[in-house]
């Protein structure tokens, strides 16, 4: 007698969650020209995509510009927005990283003039030379996470930004940046082994400091 | 769980991330047996709580108000004249895309048949009324280069017009009959024989006379050899000592290159 196997091909259950809701009703609403649907639609989301731009680039300006931008394509392209591909939120991410990488090429043209005074270099080295990362939540040392994030390359860094500051998880992460859920994982490792060779190398610089800088005159 | 598992989980460890409680379990109980693993988690668990920190530091962090007034004015201006696709709904205006699409896409098509027909019929007759003037030289080559002149150390050439050109090298029946062959080339063919076209009836074309490119003074002039028409951006005219019109830098310009049997270049002159 062969025991026969019953086979329940389970559906994955679609429940759209009523901030989801809210968010694509907004939407819809402020592209009608609905001003207070627009409104309460950037007050929802100026927060964090004004945090993942300035985390991503480390400048208030361009986290402010970049802030404006994502609203402006909002308005203008809205329209274009696909419930099928993602929530509001995740569109709204993404626009703020597309924006944000075209600065980072387009800023590559430029070098940074680094004016550094004396005591802010010396107050920006992590100096607890026993236990390297020991003490990170020490005030002074934010600022050399900060650092170190910021010297991540942009496609670890945007997922250390998202999972790590934002606390999204990995399925939201891989919505905003349009990839896998496995290379948000694997980049997060990436990211975050990166993260504690550079703040061991910042370390090691603070324990043993160079102050003398050399100049070299091309002229 | 031996070292390499251990690596696998430990960032969920450090985390607190929501994970299997038998890989939670067996990856705490290696770290207690493995330093390294254990150094390992401990820094781990010290970057994501010097990553909170910095986190919570940004907690208050929110766009200027400015941004929103800016906004709001973009918004009232905008809202004025909202285009008719966002009234449509999502479902209809991609339907109403694709129908445009298409629509253009077979405007298209019966714009490039009205025109590329006829230049067809005319590349024919053409053929036949230039076949004289191809039959005297090879497809690919010929005899002799007249106008290359064995030594030219002036560079700073006066730009003259042509009295005499050489043979072009295309060969316009093989372009015909490429055609011909596989319809799919058209469009490129077409270009190509365009480009053909204007070369030979362009009685008007202005070019400097050959100078020779003396990477090694034991190459000889070539007996035989090709010239080969090129695009260099116009920067290059300033290597051979011609006069470059800073303004138009950017653009590129003509020239003939003589190639000899060996495949070198022997000799270049500019096109205008």
């Amino acid at each position: 007698m062969t025991a026969s196997k019953t086979v329940y091909l389970l559906k994955p259950k679609m429940t759209i969650s009523p901030t989801i809701q809210l968010d694509e009703e907004l939407l819809r609403r402020s592209m009608a020209g609905d001003e207070e649907a627009f409104v309460a639609l950037y007050r929802r989301w100026q927060g964090g995509i004004y945090r993942f731009a300035l985390q991503m680039s480390g400048s208030e300006a361009t986290a402010e510009d970049v802030t404006q931008e994502v609203f402006i394509v909002l308005m203008r392209e809205g329209h274009r927005f696909d419930p099928a591909r993602g929530t509001v939120s995740a569109y709204l991410y993404g626009i703020a990283r597309n924006h944000v990488l075209r600065r980072f090429q387009r800023d590559r043209l430029f070098v940074p003039i680094a004016v550094e005074d004396e005591e802010t270099s010396a107050g920006k080295h992590f100096v607890a030379a026993d236990d390297p990362l020991g003490d990170l939540t020490r005030t002074e040392v934010i600022e050399s996470v900060r650092q170190a994030v910021l010297s991540l390359p942009a496609h670890y860094r945007e997922v250390v930004v998202l999972c790590e500051l934002n606390e999204m998880s990995y399925a939201e992460a891989a919505s905003v940046l349009n990839c896998a859920v496995g290379t948000i994982r694997s980049r997060l490792h990436r990211g975050r082994a990166m993260l504690i060779e550079r703040l061991r190398g910042q370390t090691e610089r603070g324990s043993n400091p160079q102050p003398v800088t050399q100049m070299r005159c091309f002229a | 769980m031996n070292c390499k598992d251990f690596e696998a989980v430990v960032n969920d460890l450090a985390r607190a991330s929501v994970i299997d409680a038998a890989a939670r379990k067996a990856g705490l109980e290696h770290a207690e047996s493995c330093e390294l693993c254990a150094a390992m988690l401990q820094d781990e668990r010290a970057l994501t709580s010097g990553l909170r920190a910095l986190g919570a530091s940004f907690s208050e962090a929110c766009a200027p108000a400015r941004t929103e007034t800016a906004l709001l004015s973009a918004f009232r201006a905008g809202s004025a004249a909202i285009p008719v696709s966002n009234l449509l709904s999502s479902k209809s205006w991609k339907s109403a895309r694709w129908f445009v699409g298409a629509a253009a896409a077979a405007a298209a098509f019966v714009l490039m048949m009205t025109s590329v027909l006829p230049l067809i019929q005319r590349t024919n007759e053409r053929q036949k009324s230039e076949a004289g003037i191809i039959a005297k030289t090879s497809p690919t080559e010929f005899e002799r280069l007249p106008d290359v002149p064995a030594v030219n150390t002036s560079h700073a050439l006066p730009i003259e017009p042509e009295s005499s050109r050489s043979p072009l090298v295309r060969d316009v029946s093989g372009i015909t009959q490429r055609m011909r062959r596989n319809p799919r080339t058209w469009p490129s063919a077409m270009n190509e024989r365009a480009s053909l076209d204007e070369a030979i009836n362009q009685d008007q074309e202005l070019t400097t006379d050959f100078i020779p490119l003396n990477y090694d003074a034991a190459i000889a002039p070539p007996d035989r050899g090709r010239v080969v028409r090129v695009e260099l951006p116009r920067s290059a005219l300033a290597a051979f000592g011609l006069p470059v019109n800073i303004d138009r830098a950017n653009e590129r310009v003509k020239a003939d290159v003589v190639l000899g049997e060996d495949g070198l270049a022997r000799a270049i002159r500019f096109v205008r």
